[in-house]
């Protein structure tokens, strides 16, 4: 049950990330001056998923420590194996979340559309990170997680890889 | 009748026909399955659903792209409509999928690979239907030309959901071909054509529905041209 | 009765889903052809009004 939790607490703070991503741009008309400077929309999707991504990971950073505290879990030994899934799992998610949190900042409800959109997708990332989280804090190595590290990765590829074809006709007005 | 019509007429009628014709093989011709009986039989209507599911998500895909890449409203048309037939079989997968199960299996529902995979796809193409009223008549199209590239990632591992993982979902497709009996094969191959022309029967009206619609918006948008031009 | 219960539940959704479907699209036409023809009828009413002056 502890990483179940935990990725929920980790989907939260990055759903909050997501939302302020593009919804900022979008009330301010930032947007517009964004998308006149000289760079590629795939650029500029870079810059707002790692801005995502440093905020949910000092948020998870934050999480783990408390729940460490709170559930006795001593997480010292498997600090480098799960520091890993938690950063593809996170990456994943903030890739897909950068895509919708672009499409959802024009509509009125959107929060409710963000996750409406990302959640049915990320499932498998979530799905992923959850069992190979589970496997690592059960005491696994990195041999056991290794199946669930493939989907992630996989994952994150293609995520990454349809962010960079389809994110310029998000862009455009 | 021009010949428009009268191929309309044809395929109308094969569709009926073929339909009418699947039901008497369902039960007339294709044999009681011995170990689960009579319910078997909605096996003749799940596994087409579930294809054709699968066919409506993947014409989704390949209009999104088109019309990604030619900007003709017509693709933007066809992913819609074909999302929500895709939807309407995906619908049916998952109502007679639980009603097999539940005499079968003993329960209603697993979360089993499969079963999940097929949900999960389900949320993904209501999001689809649902981000198109969300979202403004501009970008209405490229928003959800993206997401419906973006969703169909989904169909393939639904699909291969009981391979890739163990699963208690039967398998239909082995190695060594489809392993059921040679008149439950001609029923089944007979039910798919029938589901097939129903597919297509339901894309075309509702494609027609939406060019119905837009001859209105033109009709109204001609009235209106017609009334500044004479108040100038 | 027994397992037939499932099998008449099964193929009587899917009907059911089909024909709402197709009733609610047939329904759709009509209203939709009702409104073209009269956006039609305007727009001739127009233009014939217009040749004439």
């Amino acid at each position: 049950m502890f990483p179940g939790i935990l990725w929920v607490a980790f989907i939260f703070s990055a759903l909050l990330g997501l939302s302020r991503s593009f919804g900022v741009e979008r009330d301010r008309g930032t947007l517009l001056g964004l998308l006149l400077c000289p760079v590629s929309p795939w650029e500029i999707f870079l810059a707002k998923m790692i801005g995502t991504l440093i905020f949910t990971v000092i948020m998870e950073i934050f999480t783990i420590l408390v729940f460490t505290i709170l559930y006795n879990q001593n997480l010292l030994p498997f600090l480098l194996p799960l520091g890993l899934v938690v950063l593809l799992g996170t990456l994943g998610f903030s890739a897909i979340g950068t895509i919708f949190s672009a499409m959802s900042s024009t509509s009125k409800a959107r929060d409710v559309i963000l996750s409406i959109l990302v959640f049915p997708i990320s499932v498998p990332v979530i799905i992923a990170s959850v069992k190979a989280t589970g496997l690592i804090l059960d005491g696994g190595s990195i041999q056991t997680v290794y199946a669930w590290l493939k989907i992630l990765v996989a994952f994150d590829l293609v995520f990454l890889l349809l962010a960079f074809l389809t994110f310029g006709y998000i862009m455009e007005e | 009748m021009t010949s428009k019509r009268i191929f309309k007429l044809i395929f109308e009628l094969a569709t009926f026909a073929a339909m009418l014709a699947a039901l008497y093989a369902i039960f007339l011709y294709a044999p009681v399955e011995k170990t689960m009986g009579l319910v078997q039989k909605i096996f003749y209507i799940h596994v087409p659903s579930a294809f054709l599911a699968f066919l409506g998500f993947f014409i989704t895909f390949i209009a999104s792209i088109l019309y990604l890449y030619k900007r003709d409203h017509k693709w933007d048309v066809a992913a819609f409509c074909s999302a929500e037939i895709g939807v309407i079989f995906c619908t049916i997968v998952l109502i007679t999928g639980p009603i097999w199960a539940k005499p079968i299996w003993n329960v209603w529902w697993t979360w089993d690979p499969r079963l999940t995979t097929t949900l999960i796809l389900w949320f993904i193409y209501i999001s689809y239907l649902m981000l198109r009223r969300s979202v403004k008549e501009s970008q209405q199209g490229n928003f959800s030309a993206v997401f419906g590239i973006i969703g169909f990632v989904n169909v393939p591992i639904t699909f291969l959901a009981i391979r890739l993982w163990r699963s208690i979902h039967p398998v239909l497709i082995t190695s060594r071909g489809i392993n059921i009996s040679t008149p439950m094969k001609h029923t089944l191959a007979l039910t798919f054509l029938a589901f097939c022309l129903l597919f297509f029967y339901l894309l075309k009206s509702r494609i027609k529905l939406e060019k119905m619609k837009m001859e209105i918006e033109m009709f109204s948008a001609l009235i209106e041209e017609n009334i500044h031009y004479q108040k100038n | 009765m027994g397992s037939s219960i499932y099998l008449f539940s099964a193929f009587s959704s899917t009907w059911i889903i089909i024909f709402i479907y197709i009733f609610s699209m047939v329904r759709k036409q009509r209203t939709l052809e009702i409104r073209i023809e009269k956006l039609r009828a305007t727009l001739e009413n127009k233009l014939a009004a217009e040749n004439a002056r």
